[in-house]
């Protein structure tokens, strides 16, 4: 053996149960040039379906951090079934990358064959559950690999829903065997828009399938009369509200992965530092917890 | 009462037409309206549909930004949402019906460089976001060397614009610069005539 070999990648490796930061274009050549101390990074997957710079950059990152890829295009919740060729592109770039985890939303992006450039919210009925899952399976045969599903925030409900969204989570999980990516702040922000218990959305996730939890700010827009809207922007600091629902959620799921999410206005990769430093704390008093249980 | 509840495909159907063309007939009568209007609500998700997709047009069409202005862009872009959406999720891909939906853009009809500023502004995109070639393994030009075939490496003729182009017609223009049809032809002539042998 040539004990002179290049190093391999740093992390072939899992995602670590640490704190996380999402990496945007305006932060790659400070992460190339000056390696900041962050535990692994989490990219949006369809940033880097092209060529040129962008994937040649990750490829450099990768081979120092854990890297994620986070998709917001394979559309799980579509009725007309998921783009072949999009599902390709992603095999191929998962192939190229190697990522710790894979993950995706419980929405919906795709209609009529065009791309809708959101996460548009699926009414929670038996059939939109049988075709989430039929999706997911399609998703998980293709890249043989687990992947996580994240809850959306939702700014409505449809008349028809029949199932609690965290219910028809959790059987997405049981039916596929996907994992799920709590987001705590998508939580908080649709709890608060629909009437929800944040804390009983928590409760009814199943400990053992939640890989990764990520965390961001939102925008609070008033209506008139006095009404509130929160908005998911990913636009500021976490909210305090949003720190005690994520102590809660680790108290629940044990030490799990957490990212840092940040897309608007995208602030210097230092302040982005600061709130993984503050989830880091929460994790290992999650973590002490652990032991202490264990323990006793 | 209550409406029939929508098949999936028919409910996401109806909202893409809340979103694409603002009729909401489809879809309100299936919207929760507890404290919020399904108005109000739908319009939370049209903003994020049109802002995302006029962030990918500015994005592609960095010049054509500065040259109408942000306002007028924005309006532009919105008008041309609705006629011509993404067909990927990559949205490095979305725009290429840009510059002909300018070429037919009334308010902007005085600017006739336009959707030529748009046509390049194109063709850079995809550039930029093209795979990189394989680049030639200088081992192989090595070994060519080294078996006697350099000399076949040699041919081939340098048929390029020299000197900034002056005023004249597209035609003359070409002529002068050494790169019109005439100087295509007799290139290949040259090539083919020198007959060292094909190709090994």
């Amino acid at each position: 053996m040539d004990s002179h070999a290049a190093p391999l990648r740093k992390a072939r490796d899992s995602i670590p149960a640490e704190a996380g930061v999402g990496l945007r274009f305006r932060h790659h050549r400070e992460v190339l040039e000056s390696h900041p101390a962050a535990a692994w990074f989490e990219v949006h997957t369809e940033n880097y379906l092209g060529g040129g710079s962008a994937p040649a950059h990750l490829d450099a990152i990768r081979h120092d951090y854990p890297v994620s890829l986070h998709g917001t295009g394979l559309s799980l919740g579509s009725a007309e079934g998921l783009d072949p060729a999009h599902v390709v592109r992603v095999q191929k770039l998962v192939e190229r990358i190697e990522p710790g985890l894979i993950s995706e939303h419980l929405s919906f992006s795709v209609a009529g064959g065009s791309y809708l450039a959101d996460l548009l919210p699926l009414p929670m009925t038996e059939e939109a559950l049988a075709i989430v899952c039929r999706n997911v399976t399609q998703v998980q045969d293709h890249l043989k690999r687990r992947i996580l599903v994240e809850n959306p925030s939702t700014y409505l409900q449809f008349r028809h829903s029949t199932i609690p969204e965290w219910e028809f989570l959790a059987e997405v999980a049981r039916r596929t065997s996907c994992g799920i990516l709590c987001d705590v702040n998508n939580i908080y922000v649709s709890a608060c828009n629909h009437g929800w218990r944040a804390s009983a959305y928590l409760a009814a996730l199943p400990p053992g399938a939640v890989g990764e939890i990520h965390l961001a700010g939102h925008a609070v827009r008033r209506l008139d009369r006095g009404r509130l809207l929160r908005i998911d922007d990913h636009g500021s600091r976490v909210a305090p509200d949003v720190w005690a629902l994520y102590a809660e959620a680790l108290a629940r799921f044990g030490p799990v992965p957490t990212l840092i999410e940040w897309d608007t206005d995208v602030p210097p990769m230092a302040m982005l530092l600061e709130e993984a430093a503050h989830a880091s704390v929460l994790i290992e008093e999650a973590k002490n917890g652990t032991c202490r249980a264990l323990a006793a | 009462m209550e409406p029939a509840a929508p098949s999936l495909l028919e409910l996401q159907g109806a909202l893409r037409a809340s979103l694409v063309t603002h009729d909401d007939r489809g879809i309100s009568p299936h919207v929760v309206d507890a404290g919020m209007s399904p108005a109000e609500r739908l319009e939370v998700y049209r903003n994020t549909f049109a802002s995302v997709l006029t962030t990918a047009l500015r994005l592609s069409y960095p010049a054509v930004h500065r040259l109408v202005s942000a306002e007028f862009f924005e309006g532009a872009a919105r008008v041309f949402i609705e006629t011509s959406l993404p067909r990927s999720a990559c949205l490095d891909d979305y725009g290429d019906e840009f510059p002909g939906f300018l070429a037919g853009f009334e308010p902007v009809s005085s600017l006739a460089y336009l959707p030529d500023v748009a046509r390049l502004e194109w063709v850079v995109n995809r550039a930029l976001h093209a795979c990189d070639a394989e680049p030639l393994d200088p081992c192989r030009l090595a070994a060519l060397a080294e078996a006697g075939v350099a000399r076949e490496i040699e041919r081939f003729v340098h048929l390029a614009v020299r000197d900034m182009p002056g005023s004249g017609k597209p035609a003359e223009l070409l002529d002068a610069a050494g790169i019109s049809a005439r100087h295509i032809v007799n290139a290949v002539r040259e090539l083919a005539g020198s007959g060292r042998g094909g190709h090994r």
